[in-house]
C-alpha cells in the first residue's frame, strides 16, 4: 500500500513536471503536439492523485495500520464514515485531498474547453499555471509530508480521532473550506494566461466567471459549515470566534466577493481590467496562504514555525508565485488600460468601486490583525494578542456600510444617475426602513447598534422587494402571464441579475442573524439540584439528573432537563473509548425560528435522577437565520450559474419551482 | 497638452472625486484598524514572563499561558467557579488561575495529559492569584492545528 501510493505521488509529480515543460515548449515552438502532450499528461496527473487518494481511502478503510497515517487518524472502533473521513483529518491527508480536488477541477476544465475556439490559445498558459500549483503539492506529498509512511511493525489497532471531530459537520466542513481555497487556482490561471498571451479583453473573464462563482460559493459554504460545526460542538454557545483559522478562510472569500462585483466593471463598461487582475491574484495568494496557515501552525507563534516541516515549503512557493504573477502583471501593465471612466459618483460604476474598497478595506484589516502578533514578535520581540473585540471593532462599521451600499449599488443606473430615477428608487426602501425602525423602537428595540443593523436590513430587503415586485408585474403587464409564473420566468431569464439578489437576500440574513445574536444573547450559569429550576428569557429549565449509557465505543452522559415543565432537553457529554478523559460536548438545543435555547451540561455529581447538574444556558436570538442564509446563498449561486434559455425555447422551459424557489 | 488627455478621454479633474473617494475609504480603514489595535491588543505573557514582571502586571488585562499541571483541576463548593493550576518549564512555581464561568475546555478534564496548554485573560490580584474572565485551551490534535503531533509510536 505504502509503495504504491507512494509511486503514484511520485509519478504525479513528475507527469506535472513534463506537462509545465510541453505546454509552454509548444506554444514557443508553435506545436499543436506538444501543448496536446501536454494537456494528456495534465489528465494522467489526475489519474496517478486519484489513485494515490484511493489508496489512502483503501488503507482506511480495511484498517491498514501498517501506514503511519492511517495507524494515527484510524481506530477499528470507528464508524466507516467516520474513518473515510480520517482521510482529510491530517495534515498530510489534508494536503493529498487538496491536490486531488485541484486535480479533478482540472480535468473538469480540460473536458468543457476541449472544443475548438478563441479560447484555445488560453490552455496551453492555464494547463501550465495548474501543473505548477500540482507540481508544488506533490513535491510536498512525495518527499515532506507523505501521507504514505510506513511503520516497521504495524500496531493492532489505530489511535482514533480527536472526539471533537466526531460529528456530522466534520465530515463536511473541512472538505469544503479546504475546496474552497483551493478552487481559486481556476479562474487565477486563466488570469495568468490572459497576461501571458496578451488577450487582455472579456475572453478570460467569460470563460473564468463561473469557475469563480464555484470557488466563491464553495468557500462560502465551507465558512458557514465552520460557523454551524463551532456552534453545535464546543459548546462555547457562539458560531464565530475570530479565530486565525477563520480569518485565513474568510479573507480570499472577501476579495473574491470584490473580484466577482468588479468584473461586471469590465463586461460592461471596458474598466478595472488592471484591478480585475489583480483582484483574482490576491484571493490566489490568499488561498495558498490559509491553506498554509491552516495546515502549518505560525499563526500560533513564529516558534512553531520551525516545528512544521512544510513551512518553509510553503513560504518559498508562496513567495515565487507572488514575484512571478506581479513580474508578469507589470510587464502588461500598459495593455490594461480603462476604455471607458466614470462618469459620476452617483453611478453603478462608484458604486462598485466603493464596494471594492470596503470588501479589500475589511480583508486588510483582518489581515493585519491576524499577523500582528507575528508582526510584534518579530519585530518589539513582543507576544501580544489580538482578540474578538479589534474584529468587532474593526469589522462592524465597514460591514455596516457594505450592507448599505448593497441596498444603493443595485438601483443605481450605470453611467449617471438623476434625481427622479433617486426618487423613484429610494423612496420605498427608505420609507420602509424608517417605519421598520420606528415598529422596532414600538416594540422595544432600542439598543442603537442592533437599530441600525436592522434598519439596514430593513431598508435591503426592501430594495430587493421592490426589484421583484416591479419585474414581475412589468412582465406580467407585457406577456399576460400571471404573477407568480411572470416572477419565475423572470429570474430564469435574468439569473445572473435575480440569483444575485437572492444571494443578497442570504447575505442580509446571515447579517441580521449576526446582529441579533451579538446584541441580545443571555446566558447564565446554574447548578441544579433534581426538581430545581433556573430561569433564562422565556425559558425556565427544571434539572431532573443525569443519565449514563454505555454504547459501542463510547458512553453517554445525558442531563435529563424539563423546559417550561413539559418539553425535554437532553445536553450531552460524551466519553470515547480511545480518549476517556477528553470528553466531547453535545449541545442541548431547542430551536425555533426566533431564537436558540442552548444548554451545555458543564458538569454533574453522582449519577441517575438524583445528580446535581452544572449547566451553563444561552438563549440566541436569529441564529438558524445564519443557517437558512447559507442555504439560499447555495440556492443563489446556483440560479446564477444556471445556463441562461436559449430564446426560442424560454416559455416552454420554465419550471415552476425556480418561481416557488425565489420568493421563498 | 491637454490634446493628449482628451484623445485618451481621461481629463484629470473627473477623476479627481474619485481619488479623494477612495483616499477617504482608505484613511478610515487605517484608522479603524490603528485605534482598534490600541484598545483591545493585550499583552501575551507566559507564566515565568508574567512572574518576572511581579507586581507591575498586577490589574491589568492580560493573556498568559501555560501548561495544566495534570489533576489541579478542582471545581469549587458551588460547581461553578473551578481553579486549576499552569506552569511552564522557567516558571518557579505554578501559577494559580481561578475562573468562575462554568464551562472550561473538555481537554481540561484530562488528568493523565501532560500536554494541555492553556491560555488565560484576566488580571492577576495582589495575591498572585490570576482571575480569568476567559479560559482557553490549545488542544495539541485539533483539526485545524497543523504542527502535526508525533506520537509514542510503541506496540
Amino acid at each position: 500500500m505504502a509503495a504504491l501510493g507512494q509511486i503514484c505521488i511520485v509519478g504525479a509529480f513528475g507527469l506535472a513536471l513534463y506537462a509545465i515543460v510541453s505546454s509552454l515548449a509548444g506554444v514557443r515552438v508553435r506545436s499543436r503536439e506538444l501543448i496536446l502532450s501536454g494537456q494528456n499528461a495534465a489528465w494522467g496527473v489526475t489519474a496517478l492523485i486519484t489513485a494515490a487518494s484511493l489508496t489512502l481511502l483503501i488503507a482506511l478503510a480495511v484498517h491498514d495500520f501498517s501506514l503511519r497515517y492511517v495507524w494515527e487518524h484510524s481506530s477499528r472502533a470507528m464508524s466507516m464514515d467516520l474513518v473515510l473521513a480520517a482521510f482529510y483529518s491530517g495534515q498530510q491527508g489534508s494536503l493529498l485531498y487538496w491536490a486531488w480536488t485541484l486535480s479533478i477541477f482540472s480535468a473538469i476544465v480540460l473536458w468543457q474547453q476541449r472544443k475548438p475556439g478563441p479560447h484555445r490559445v488560453f490552455m496551453p498558459y492555464v494547463v501550465a499555471v495548474l501543473m505548477v500549483v500540482e507540481a508544488f503539492m506533490t513535491l510536498l506529498l512525495g518527499f515532506v509530508a507523505t501521507p504514505f509512511e510506513a511503520l516497521p511493525r504495524p500496531p493492532q489497532d489505530g489511535v482514533g480521532l480527536n472526539p471533537l471531530l466526531y460529528d456530522a459537520g466534520m465530515r463536511i466542513h473541512p472538505p469544503m473550506l479546504l475546496a474552497g481555497l483551493m478552487s481559486w487556482t481556476i479562474p487565477f490561471s486563466f488570469a495568468i494566461a490572459a497576461l501571458a498571451t496578451g488577450k487582455l479583453g472579456n475572453e478570460w473573464l467569460a470563460l473564468s466567471r463561473r469557475y469563480a462563482m464555484v470557488a466563491w460559493v464553495i468557500l462560502g459554504l465551507g465558512n458557514v459549515l465552520g460557523a454551524w460545526w463551532a456552534y453545535h460542538v464546543l459548546g462555547w454557545g457562539g458560531y464565530w470566534g475570530w479565530d486565525p483559522v477563520e480569518n485565513v478562510a474568510i479573507m480570499p472569500w472577501l476579495v473574491g466577493t470584490a473580484f466577482i462585483h468588479s468584473i461586471q466593471m469590465q463586461e460592461r463598461r471596458g474598466m478595472l481590467k488592471a484591478w480585475n487582475i489583480v483582484l483574482i491574484m490576491v484571493a490566489f495568494f490568499l488561498s495558498i496562504f490559509g491553506t498554509f496557515v491552516v495546515r502549518s501552525g505560525i499563526l500560533a507563534s513564529v516558534h512553531a514555525f520551525a516545528l512544521s516541516e512544510i513551512g518553509p515549503y510553503f513560504l518559498t512557493f508562496l513567495s515565487l508565485v507572488i514575484v512571478g504573477s506581479l513580474g508578469l502583471f507589470f510587464w502588461r501593465l500598459p495593455r490594461l488600460r480603462a476604455e471607458n471612466q466614470i462618469d459620476s459618483l452617483l453611478s453603478r460604476e462608484s458604486s462598485f468601486l466603493i464596494n471594492n474598497l470596503l470588501f479589500l478595506g475589511i480583508a486588510f484589516a483582518i489581515f493585519w490583525g491576524t499577523i500582528y502578533p507575528l508582526v510584534a514578535e518579530a519585530i518589539a520581540d513582543q507576544k501580544v494578542s489580538v482578540g474578538p473585540p479589534y474584529f468587532k471593532q474593526v469589522a462592524g462599521p465597514l460591514l455596516g456600510a457594505m450592507l448599505l451600499l448593497m441596498g444603493i449599488g443595485p438601483l443605481m443606473p450605470w453611467r449617471r444617475a438623476s434625481r427622479e430615477h433617486l426618487l423613484h428608487n429610494f423612496l420605498v426602501p427608505v420609507g420602509g426602513a424608517v417605519l421598520g425602525i420606528a415598529l422596532l423602537l414600538v416594540f422595544g428595540v432600542i439598543d442603537p447598534f442592533a437599530l441600525l443593523g436592522f434598519g439596514l436590513c430593513l431598508f435591503v430587503l426592501g430594495t430587493i422587494l421592490q426589484e421583484f415586485t416591479r419585474g414581475a408585474l412589468a412582465r406580467h403587464r407585457a406577456t399576460g402571464e400571471n404573477v407568480v409564473l411572470a416572477l419565475g420566468s423572470l429570474v430564469r431569464r435574468n439569473n445572473r441579475r435575480y440569483g444575485g439578489y437572492l444571494v443578497h437576500l442570504a447575505i442580509l440574513l446571515i447579517g441580521a442573524g449576526a446582529v441579533g445574536s451579538q446584541v441580545y444573547q443571555l446566558q447564565t450559569q446554574a447548578t441544579l439540584a433534581p426538581g430545581q429550576s433556573v430561569s433564562l428569557g422565556a425559558y425556565t429549565i427544571t434539572a431532573q439528573g443525569v443519565q449514563t449509557t454505555q454504547l459501542s465505543g463510547v458512553k453517554v452522559t445525558d442531563g435529563l432537563l424539563t423546559v417550561n415543565g413539559t418539553d425535554e432537553l437532553r445536553p450531552e457529554k460524551q466519553f470515547f473509548d480511545n480518549f476517556p478523559q477528553q470528553p466531547s460536548t453535545k449541545v442541548g438545543l431547542r430551536s425555533t425560528p426566533f431564537e436558540d435555547l442552548y444548554v451545555v451540561l458543564s458538569d454533574w455529581t453522582g449519577d441517575g435522577p438524583t445528580a446535581q447538574v452544572s449547566l451553563a444556558i444561552f438563549v440566541n436570538p436569529l441564529v438558524s437565520w445564519i443557517w437558512a442564509g447559507g442555504v439560499l446563498l447555495l440556492l443563489g449561486t446556483l440560479i446564477t450559474l444556471w445556463p441562461a434559455p436559449a430564446p426560442s425555447r424560454q416559455r416552454a422551459m420554465i419550471p415552476s419551482s425556480i418561481g416557488v424557489g425565489a420568493r421563498a | 497638452m491637454a490634446s493628449v488627455a482628451q484623445s485618451r478621454g481621461v481629463p484629470f479633474g473627473s477623476n479627481l472625486k474619485f481619488v479623494v473617494a477612495g483616499g477617504v475609504i482608505a484613511l478610515a480603514v487605517l484608522y479603524l484598524v490603528t485605534m482598534g489595535l490600541r484598545g483591545t491588543t493585550e499583552y501575551f505573557l507566559t507564566v515565568s514572563e508574567l512572574q518576572a514582571q511581579g507586581a507591575a502586571a498586577q490589574n491589568q488585562v492580560l493573556r498568559v499561558s501555560g501548561t495544566l499541571i495534570p489533576g489541579s483541576l478542582q471545581r469549587q463548593d458551588d460547581g461553578l467557579s473551578v481553579q486549576f493550576l499552569i506552569a511552564d518549564p522557567a516558571a518557579t512555581t505554578p501559577l494559580m488561575v481561578t475562573y468562575r464561568g462554568g464551562q472550561v475546555p473538555d481537554t481540561m478534564a484530562d488528568t493523565t495529559a501532560s500536554d494541555v496548554e492553556i491560555v488565560a485573560e484576566g488580571k492577576l490580584n495582589a495575591a498572585g492569584t490570576f482571575t480569568a474572565t476567559d479560559v482557553l485551551a490549545k488542544c495539541p490534535s485539533r483539526l485545524e492545528d497543523a504542527t502535526p503531533t508525533t506520537r509514542d509510536y510503541s506496540s
